[in-house]
């Protein structure tokens, strides 16, 4: 049967308004599972590239189970209760953080400008962007599944109202007109010393984008902990243990710096170089990078418990040797290389706590 | 009779203009673009097919305004880019699927004959990754046939082609020369002067950056 005659059949040309909503429709059914599948795989290889770290998280929400997953949906049936508009502009900013870094992912990938071309009503581009976006939200709706059940029939507007405002606000991320990571570092005057491996990072916008986000976030969260605590020991404990899980997640630089390098190392040891120069240039991007999270932290410290500084100069100083320490494992440790950097910050982590509250 | 209009088009990426000042009207026909490397034809037909946005002017398909009127304007063009565009994991048969689906039509008896002539039936059953070069062209090529469009714009169509779908190719654009605006950009000169199409020099066309 030629290809065009089993078309035929699925597809009628439409005559009405009526049958145009029905092609818009079949359009829809033909293109939601596509690009729901496309998602599925890039998200997919991203959690086996980091299955050790998947791995240690999944362990992590296992033990903590009730505590992880009931405090986001307390928080969120708070909100849902109004009144704090605070709380409400971090949840949509948090939703846009979310979207940035994955958008070119969640917006179909390498079939989008092509789909751009097709008679697609806007209607119908929303509503895959939706279908995706859903997906691609499932631990917030079973966070708000739960805040749903804590706060029972009252809160189901107010978290019902939430929802359409996190999706308004990563429909809006998903087509706000951004530059290129890329040309941005480009066009940053940095010394050549760093400016190569940024743009080597910038190559991956996405999981160098959520690895960035997600160091700032944990300095955030253990700021606000430290406030909770009122800047005790507590307070410097969870700063130390928060600093060991950011070294964590950034020492998987080190390996895509390594794999970026690799084209030009034959070339740069024909260059009137030191031998150790890639070495200190991954180690000075991954400290740069580093330097952000731990700065957001000494700040908040410095300003709200002065006396707390002197032990952030310490700390600088142990935390700068962590994350040049990290490198060995990921570079060394072969499959076990992120299992290895785990160890290594547990016991940095537990080092450094014990100087810090001697 | 205008099908393809362009007026004072410019194109930007990243702030950094490419071309500006482009303006054109063409009726049925055949048209070659040609070029040095770089230049900006691919960002051109780009543009004409509404997949980048110009940063200056209109385009208008056959009376209808691409940016104020989109979808009757798209439902009368199709365009084939260089690259495929097609999921790695989709077959061949669900790309065309697709496009139909896009166009509320059906592939159509023209699609049919091209892929009978592109040897490509065998081909629709398997996945866009495991397609050879020259196939995923003769692909993008026959989805450019669904629906019945006015203004056709291929990205280096010959390109991978064997002799017989080039050929083939060849024919089907001097079938549609008389009803629609078929332009291409291309390097090989043989191909553009197989068609017979009216040659465009971009530098002639464009104002560079």
């Amino acid at each position: 049967m030629p290809f065009a005659t089993g078309l035929r059949g699925l597809l009628p040309v439409p005559t009405s308004a009526n049958q145009a909503r029905e092609a818009t429709l079949r359009f829809y059914v033909v293109h939601a599972p596509v690009r729901l599948r496309h998602y599925a795989e890039r998200s997919g290889r991203v959690i086996l590239r980091q299955w050790q770290g998947m791995l240690l998280l999944g362990l992590l929400v296992i033990g903590q189970a009730t505590t992880i997953l009931m405090f986001p949906a307390m928080l969120l049936a708070h909100l849902a209760a109004g009144g704090n508009f605070g709380g409400i502009l971090g949840l949509a900013l948090l939703a846009a953080l979310y979207v940035l870094p994955q958008r070119q992912t969640l917006r179909g990938g390498p079939l989008a400008p092509f789909a751009g071309t097709l008679p697609i009503s806007g209607a119908t581009r929303v509503l895959l962007d939706l279908t995706v976006l859903l997906v691609a939200d499932a631990v917030l709706l079973l966070e708000l599944a739960l805040a749903a059940a804590v706060g029972g029939p009252p809160a189901w507007p107010g978290l019902l109202g939430l929802l359409a405002l996190v999706l308004a606000v990563q429909l809006a991320a998903l087509h706000l007109p951004l530059p290129d990571p890329r040309t941005l570092v480009r066009r940053l005057p940095l010394p050549m010393l760093l400016k190569p491996n940024l743009q080597a990072l910038a190559e991956f916008p996405a999981s160098i984008g959520t690895r960035v986000l997600v160091t700032i976030g944990l300095a955030a969260l253990a700021a606000m902990a430290a406030t909770a605590f009122h800047f005790d020991a507590r307070a410097m404990s969870v700063a130390v243990g928060v600093l060991a899980l950011i070294g964590f997640v950034l020492a998987d630089l080190y390996r895509v710096l390594f794999a970026a390098h690799a084209p030009i190392r034959t070339f740069l040891a024909t260059l009137p170089l030191s031998p150790h120069h890639l070495l200190l240039r991954d180690l000075l991007t991954v400290l740069l990078l580093g330097s952000v999270p731990f700065l957001m932290l000494a700040v908040w410290f410095g300003v709200f418990d002065p006396g707390g500084l002197a032990a952030f100069a310490l700390l600088a100083v142990a935390y700068a040797g962590l994350l040049a320490a990290l490198r060995w494992p990921v570079l060394r440790g072969g499959s076990l290389g992120a299992m290895l950097a785990a160890i290594l910050a547990a016991g940095w982590a537990g080092s450094a706590i014990a100087m810090v509250l001697k | 009779m205008t099908l393809l209009a362009a007026h004072d088009l410019a194109a930007a990426y990243d702030g950094r203009r490419i071309f500006s000042g482009v303006s054109f009207d063409l009726g049925p026909g055949i048209y070659a673009l040609t070029g040095r490397n770089g230049s900006g034809k691919s960002t051109l037909l780009r543009l004409l097919a509404g997949a980048q946005r110009p940063a200056k002017g209109h385009i208008s398909v056959a009376g209808r305004d691409l940016a104020r009127d989109p979808i009757a304007a798209r439902l009368l063009l199709s365009y084939a880019p260089d690259e495929s565009p097609a999921y790695p994991f989709m077959t061949g048969g669900e790309f065309l699927h697709m496009v139909a689906a896009a166009k509320s039509t059906t592939a159509g008896p023209i699609v049919d004959s091209l892929i009978a002539a592109f040897a490509l039936a065998s081909s629709l059953g398997e996945r866009v990754d495991m397609l050879s070069l020259g196939t995923r062209k003769k692909l993008l090529l026959a989805a450019a046939w669904i629906g019945t469009p006015e203004v056709i714009l291929l990205d280096e169509p010959s390109n991978a082609l064997d002799g017989a779908s080039r050929d083939a190719l060849v024919a089907r654009i001097g079938v549609d020369s008389a009803r629609a605006v078929i332009l291409f950009a291309s390097h090989e000169a043989d191909f553009v002067a197989d068609t017979g199409a009216t040659v465009i020099a971009f530098d002639d066309l464009a104002s560079a950056a």
